[in-house]
């Protein structure tokens, strides 16, 4: 399992919150309430190490938004929440005053958005310190346990995953989430050599 | 963009944006939904037919893709319309939209909107909210109303088989013996009362209330049903085995007992006359993390027609002289089993005897 140093986890850590306070900054622009998003740590797993990592989320359901991304680059990078906090989310952000609601196919469009603002926030300050371009399928949406919302893309590749406990308040409203980027091989040392030179310069 | 014109042919109003503003492409389905022709709006610049995609929150997100950056949503909950669609009743068109980048043949990228229409969508699962809430609180009332019931009833009923049983003690001999009868009658016939009410209680409770699921070990619950039914009964529960090493599943511990129990002591009651009983308890994985629970018996057995109705509440196959019973149990069974998220279910031969199966999810150690 690959360390990194201090300096290289600060600097990941800089990187992600650059990507989701430009999010912060987008679902402002669009809502009535006052977002912001901060993400105090990051974690470094390794696949197998995950279930531990995430032990009390592990039975829960999960309400999660993915987008993959391939190339030289290549990974799925997620927004994952517990469900009820996902409806605690839209409901904050819609002003929709019914409080005790079912996530239906609207309120899974409305997530969808959300998950799609934050983790393109974070793939785009990425991308910014990689030279390479980068593809991007569409977003998908996925109701499902921890292990199989994992699973599903990773089978047989051993993946780096990079967990960012990432922590949404609205108003009065704290929730939190969890942003997951899993890198498939080769990808993550790319990233962190990158951001190596970026440092140094 | 020629090779775009099959997009005419999708369910879904699709336009192109270039990094200028431009509409490049503007299929059938947009004319229709808002009555601007292609002819009208190709060429020319978003802000005559779209002007608000040039305000801040939407350009902002545009610039990523036109960038080459990932694909970006427009949900219908947080945007009132891409596109000023209205359908022909005059109300306004609900859209979905996915927008993604679309690279040329010289790498320029422009910006391909799909956009959904979830007017009926939006509508089909309002309704379904409303009726769920509709369905919700009648339930509660429901429940609250065999809650009252059962506890209100239950007190009279006490005071009638209490002086019964004291009218007896005391006046017994004065009454004679076909007095003596007649209020052993009432006796019986008050505890079996009670027990009916006993037993909706525990399941409008059972409907009702909150319940924490948690790893519950499937070895030691069983043995503990097992353990308790055997003093309950005596010792005289037959031959019962369990199977060793049972796993765990994800459940409530509480409610896992009372599903176990009655189905054990269905078990143990509905015996065949020609044979000493056998009992089992067994359990085997069943795939993607399910456990399933055997408990089979080699007693009457229940025909195929009855399989179902056997788990409704009061649904009883016997008189009760025959076998004594409330029929709750079953239903106490599949409500248990629904708020454990699991499923039940039967396999029988009449004459021959039954398998009653629960399954539920493979907990961890
Ligand atoms: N193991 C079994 N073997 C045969 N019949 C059964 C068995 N379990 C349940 N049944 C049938 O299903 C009916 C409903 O069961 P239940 O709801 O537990 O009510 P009760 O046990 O009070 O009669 C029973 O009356 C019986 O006819
Ligand atoms: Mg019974």
């Amino acid at each position: 399992m690959q360390k990194l140093t201090a300096d290289q986890t600060d600097g990941l850590t800089e990187l992600i919150n650059i990507g989701v306070g430009r999010a912060a900054g987008v679902l402002n622009d669009m809502t009535e309430s006052h977002v912001s998003l901060r993400v105090p740590a990051i974690t470094l797993l390794s696949q197998d190490t995950i279930d531990e990592e995430l032990g009390d989320m592990s039975d829960d359901l999960l309400a999660s938004v993915q987008l993959r991304f391939a190339g030289s680059f290549s990974g799925t990078a997620a927004l994952v929440f517990p469900t009820e906090s996902a409806n605690k989310l839209v409901t904050a952000l819609t002003g929709d005053d019914e409080d005790d609601q079912d996530l239906d196919e609207i309120r899974v469009g409305t997530l969808n958005e959300v998950g799609n603002i934050v983790v393109n926030g974070v793939m785009g300050s990425i991308s910014n310190v990689l030279s390479e371009a980068i593809e991007y399928t569409v977003p998908d949406y996925k109701e499902d346990v921890i292990a199989n919302l994992l699973r599903a893309d990773t089978a047989g590749a051993q993946m780096t995953v990079l967990l960012a406990a990432t922590h949404f308040t609205i108003e009065e409203l704290r929730l939190g989430g969890e942003i997951i980027l899993l890198f498939e091989v080769g990808s993550f040392d790319a990233l962190v050599a990158a951001l190596d030179q970026l440092m140094e310069e | 963009m020629r090779s775009l014109d099959v997009l005419d042919h999708v369910p879904v109003g699709v336009f192109v944006l270039t990094p200028e503003f431009k509409v490049s492409f503007w299929n059938k389905v947009l004319e229709d939904w808002t009555g601007i022709e292609r002819g009208d709006v190709v060429g020319q610049d978003v802000t005559g037919a779209l002007p608000h995609l040039r305000e801040g929150r939407y350009a902002g997100r545009l610039r990523t893709i036109f960038e080459g950056g990932p694909p970006a949503v427009f949900s219908a909950q947080l945007h009132k319309h891409i596109v000023p669609a209205r359908r022909r009743s005059g109300e306004p068109r609900l859209q979905h939209t996915t927008v993604t980048p679309l690279r040329d043949e010289d790498g320029r990228v422009s910006a391909l909107f799909a956009i959904q229409d979830v007017t009926e969508l939006t509508k089909r699962s309002r309704q379904y909210r409303e009726l769920a809430a509709k369905v919700q609180a009648v339930n509660v009332e429901l429940e609250g109303f065999a809650y009252s019931v059962s506890h209100d009833l239950r007190a009279p009923l006490r005071t009638m088989e209490g002086f019964s049983v004291a009218l007896l003690e005391d006046y017994g001999e004065a009454i004679g013996e076909q007095g003596r009868d007649y209020l052993g009658r009432i006796i019986d016939g008050s505890r079996r009362l009670d027990s009916l009410i006993r037993d909706l209680l525990l399941y409008s409770r059972l409907s009702r209330q909150e319940i924490s699921i948690t790893n519950v070990p499937l070895d030691a619950v069983v043995r503990e049903v097992v353990d308790r039914l055997r003093s309950y009964l005596n010792g005289e529960l037959g031959n019962v085995e369990t199977q060793t090493g049972l796993p765990h599943v994800v459940a409530n511990r509480l409610t896992l007992v009372q599903v176990l129990t009655n189905l054990l002591s269905n078990a143990t009651k509905f015996m065949h006359p020609d044979r000493e009983p056998q009992i089992r308890v067994t359990a085997e994985r069943r795939d993607e993390g399910w456990v399933r629970v055997w408990i089979e018996d080699n007693g009457i057995g229940i025909a195929a027609d009855h399989q179902e109705r056997i788990f409704k509440v009061f649904e009883r196959l016997h008189g009760d002289d025959e076998f004594p019973g409330t029929g709750i149990g079953l239903a106490i069974v599949r409500v248990g089993m629904e708020r454990l998220d699991g499923r039940v279910g039967v396999e029988s031969v009449e004459g021959e005897g039954s398998r009653f199966w629960i399954e539920l999810r493979e907990g961890t150690p």
